[in-house]
């Protein structure tokens, strides 16, 4: 039952696009320190994310300008963002916030998020799953640095890494 | 003095597991020449680069006729080929292209896509049984004299079956008749198909890989017939083109060559108008404007016209289609030939596309020609659509498209500029100089965004290029090394494609042209790997060769780290050890030892405390004895005679060097993230002046691990910095700075910049 109510609501996800001829990728710098903190900054291209946002909610997500500074409320992005990434220490979620975000003119949009872990981390899980039910061939690479130094590329078929 | 027990330590652990499962006998050295990495040359290919003087290629020539169907969106052709056999051998068979098969319901590239239950989309589950009557249907294949021609079609693929083999210097003439229907681009995908206007209720063609197509036979792979899988693109003989579009009338057509009926289908206030665009340097010329565009995009007319056009030494041809087009045009003028830039493009594209499109296509035709060759073809068209950019001979395929209200954000402005000078520069790298994307994708994507980056910081300073610059792949080349592929692998398997073949390439080049090269040895080679290869079919070596001949630099070493390998740069400035010249002056080096002695001493706390107290010696002068005034630090004469008779053996170079006071600096450098490349060094002295030493990726020769180098000056050096103007790429530069440093994060910097003003639209919309 659960299987067929997954199904229900894919189908109901709208149309598809295809981006030629380049394949984008995301790429996240999580920072732990040793402090216990977490500094993460994520980038997408702007482009791919207003789309798969817009299938995945059936609605625009319209960016929004500080003077020349353009960028998204940070509120419609964390339900998108956080359904998609999320990270934690032995099967504890980490609470995450974002901070803020930037789009730069060259079309890739920045969202910083941080979170508080414990000091001395010696593992983390991260999933991501960003745009890749949309783009079959995105890359989520994800940096580690700081007290966990480690770098893993995230698709479609891996979704989740537990970094040691 | 930072990092050295630490990376001695790391060193210590890593280099064997490194080295595990490699022979120790062989040769691993980043300078390995490349001569078993790439193919021998012969008579075909030189070792310079240069195609051989037996070089050759087949041609292909077609005359088509082509009808579309707005109705129904079908699109029906007959097509007559003359394929020429130029090469030394006989050819049993012929194979062609049937790239529209991609979207047959059978289509392998459906079935090769993979994913989990949640992976799933409404496409995905879509193409497990596509609903799209897609793919080439072939209702005839004759021979020049009518009768039938044997053929077997393998998925994308088609082979002509010969009677008799096609000899050397021969040709065979044939005849493909075909049609499909086009596919909703915005709903099913692709590089062509239509976008349909729900307002007005009009169609947008941009027509491409739409007629059977000749495979290319060469002296490397035979006949290329790779399948068409979707990703690694095309790689097509050169031939001519007669090409009659049949279209319903009162639309406008775009097309790769020229419009040679132009009496027949324009009016004579358009034919006009195009030779007035003909004369127009500076600003582009309406042909069909946005009222009149408006007023024909309302009506349907009655009949068809027929748009014929002639292309001469292309590869392929593209064509778009619609009632909604406006057109405009701008001559561009060369030594060589004049070129026509033009745009075509719905109400929904301006008002950015009438500002910028022709202008941008302009810019990109004068600022590549003048890194390669003259453009020789006599158009360059730009036609919008909505979200890609794709590339054809003479015409392409480009996104942006203002909001509803006309406005646009900056970030929509820029990515539409950057899409046009990238697709438009495709003329160049594969159009012209015609690599076989299906196996190499950098050869042209690569290539040509090293030059839409050149291009684009000329159209305005401070142009936002996504790629190009060095820092800009830093992220990509630290990551996790199990997803990215060398830059030489194939089309089809290369992970994380935009940054593989687009990023990395260019920025190859580009670090080629600033660091390793200089601007003028690369920007000569490059010329003349360019006109070497222009209308001929070049591979990667041609291009390694072509650009060490041409600049008498040995780039195998490059070559091998940044194309071939997965390395990435972390060049480390482990340790400091600091030198002056002991002259063996015993007056100056006793009065040093003595400031040094009596500094430690000031600097105890407790001598200081002790400074006002009279000591039990100084109260008791019996306690005096020949130590009380003995002064160690004074030389003796025994010590100056000595020092006198051992600068009477010096000669004048020992002397001199021992009289220039300098300051000697020994720098310890360790390579981990394993790419070689030059020691960049910015030394500030203590004067606040600085001097930038830059040494070549052969430094690493002996030794790609770990080096170690003394640096001279008059001087005393405050701070050392490597890769001052991040030109390298490297990927970590906490490792590059003495005394150590941190640069803010990304995150930091974000965090502490003041955002306090509230939200609004775009400055644009503002402001209206």
């Amino acid at each position: 039952m659960k299987i067929y109510l997954s199904f229900l609501f894919i189908s109901f996800l709208g149309l598809w696009k295809t981006t030629y001829h380049e394949t984008y990728i995301s790429i996240s710098e999580i920072r732990i320190l040793k402090e216990g903190k977490i500094e993460l900054s994520l980038e997408l291209i702007a482009h791919d994310f207003e789309y798969v946002y817009q299938k995945s909610n059936s609605k625009e997500i319209k960016s929004v300008f500080n003077e020349e500074l353009e960028y998204y409320d940070n509120n419609l992005l964390k339900e998108f963002i956080f359904n998609h990434y999320s990270i934690s220490e032995r099967n504890n979620k980490i609470d995450l916030k974002i901070i803020g975000n930037e789009i730069n003119l060259d079309g890739i949009l920045i969202i910083y998020i941080e979170g508080d872990c414990k000091k001395n981390l010696k593992e983390l899980t991260v999933f991501n799953d960003l745009l890749v039910n949309w783009f079959p061939d995105q890359q989520n690479i994800v940096n580690l640095s700081g007290e966990l130094k480690s770098s893993f590329t995230f698709n479609k078929n891996i979704k989740t890494h537990v970094f040691q | 003095m930072f990092f050295n027990k630490y990376y001695s330590l790391i060193l210590t652990i890593t280099i064997p597991a490194i080295l595990f499962g490699q022979n120790p006998n062989l040769n691993y050295n980043k300078f390995k020449q490349l001569k078993e990495e790439v193919a021998t040359p012969n008579v075909f290919r030189t070792a310079s680069g240069a195609p051989g003087h037996q070089y050759y290629q087949n041609e292909a020539d077609y005359v088509m006729n082509i009808f579309l169907n707005d109705q129904n969106q079908k699109l029906t052709g007959s097509e007559t080929i003359k394929y020429h056999n130029n090469s030394p051998d006989e050819l049993e068979y012929l194979w062609i292209q049937l790239d529209q098969n991609k979207r047959a319901q059978n289509s392998d590239s459906y079935k090769i896509q993979t994913g989990d239950i949640k992976s799933l989309n409404t496409r995905s589950i879509k193409n497990m049984d596509p609903e799209f009557e897609g793919g080439f249907n072939i209702t005839s294949v004759t021979n020049s004299d009518g009768s039938s021609l044997s053929f077997t079609i393998n998925q994308t693929m088609m082979r002509i079956n010969l009677s008799k083999p096609l000899l050397p210097k021969e040709s065979f003439e044939f005849n493909i008749d075909w049609w499909y229907n086009i596919n909703d681009r915005l709903e099913i995908g692709g590089r062509s198909g239509y976008e349909y206007f729900e307002d007005d209720q009009n169609y947008l063609y941009t027509i491409a890989q739409f007629f059977p197509r000749m495979c290319v036979y060469n002296d490397t792979e035979g006949w290329q017939n790779k399948q068409f899988l979707g990703t690694g693109e095309f790689t097509l003989p050169f031939g001519d083109y007669d090409v009659k579009i049949s279209v319903p009338t009162g639309h406008i057509v775009a097309a790769t060559g020229e419009l040679v009926n132009a009496k027949e289908i324009l009016s004579s206030e358009q034919i006009e108008r195009l030779e007035k665009a003909k004369n127009s340097e500076k600003e582009p010329v309406f042909i069909v404007n946005e009222k009149e565009a408006i007023k024909n995009e309302k009506g349907v007319k009655k009949g068809i016209k027929i748009w014929h056009y002639k292309a001469e030494n292309v590869r392929d041809f593209g064509w778009a289609s619609s009632r909604k087009f406006i057109w405009d045009a701008m001559i561009v003028r060369q030594p060589s030939k004049d070129v026509l830039a033009m745009s075509f493009y719905p109400k929904e594209g301006n008002p950015l596309w009438e500002q910028y499109s022709t202008k941008v296509v302009a810019h990109t035709l004068k600022c590549y020609s003048k890194y390669t060759f003259d453009y020789p073809y006599p158009v360059a068209i730009s036609v919008h659509t909505k979200w890609i950019g794709m590339e054809y001979p003479m015409i392409c395929f480009n996104g942006g498209r203002p909001e509803k209200d006309g406005t646009y954000s900056k970030r929509t402005k820029y990515g539409m500029i950057g899409v046009i000078i990238h697709e438009v520069g495709h003329n160049y790298f594969p159009m012209i100089i015609n690599s076989d994307e299906r196996q190499w994708t950098w050869m042209d994507e690569g290539l040509n965004t090293f030059l839409q980056y050149l291009t684009e910081q000329e159209f305005e300073k401070g142009y936002p290029s996504r790629r190009g610059p060095a820092h800009k792949i830093v992220n990509y080349m630290k990551g996790d090394k199990d997803r990215i592929s060398p830059i030489m692998t194939n089309s089809e398997s290369i992970h994380q494609f935009g940054n593989n073949a687009y990023g990395k390439p260019a920025t190859a080049m580009n670090i080629l042209r600033e660091t390793i090269m200089g601007r003028e040895l690369f920007d000569y080679a490059f010329k003349i790997y360019s006109n070497r290869w222009m209308f001929k079919h070049p591979n990667p070596e041609d291009l390694f060769r072509s650009l060490e001949d041409a600049s008498s630099i040995d780039l195998d070493w490059f070559w091998r780290g940044w194309f071939y390998s997965t390395d990435h740069v972390d060049i480390s400035l482990d340790n400091i050890k600091y030198y002056r010249i002991n002259d063996q002056n015993p007056v100056t080096n006793k009065a040093e030892k003595k400031i040094n002695f009596t500094e430690v001493y000031n600097k105890d706390i407790s001598n200081q405390r002790n400074k006002e107290l009279v000591t039990y010696r100084e109260n008791d002068k019996g306690l005096e004895d020949f130590y009380t005034s003995y002064d160690p630090f004074k030389a003796t004469p025994k010590e100056i005679k000595k020092y006198e008779k051992f600068k009477e053996n010096l000669n004048e170079d020992e002397l001199e060097i021992i009289n220039s006071n300098q300051h000697f600096y020994e720098l310890e450098f360790s390579n981990i993230g394993g790419l070689v490349m030059p020691i960049i060094l910015d030394f500030t002295f203590s004067d606040n002046t600085n001097k930038i030493i830059k040494i070549p990726a052969e430094i690493w020769k002996k030794n790609s691990s770990q080096i170690t180098k003394v640096f001279a000056f008059d001087k005393e050096v405050n701070l050392i910095e490597l890769d001052p103007f991040m030109e390298t790429a490297d990927t970590d530069r906490s490792n590059n700075f003495w005394p150590p440093k941190m640069e803010p994060s990304k995150f930091e910097l974000y965090k502490y910049k003041n955002r306090r003003s509230r939200p609004s639209d775009n400055p644009m919309k503002k402001k209206k």
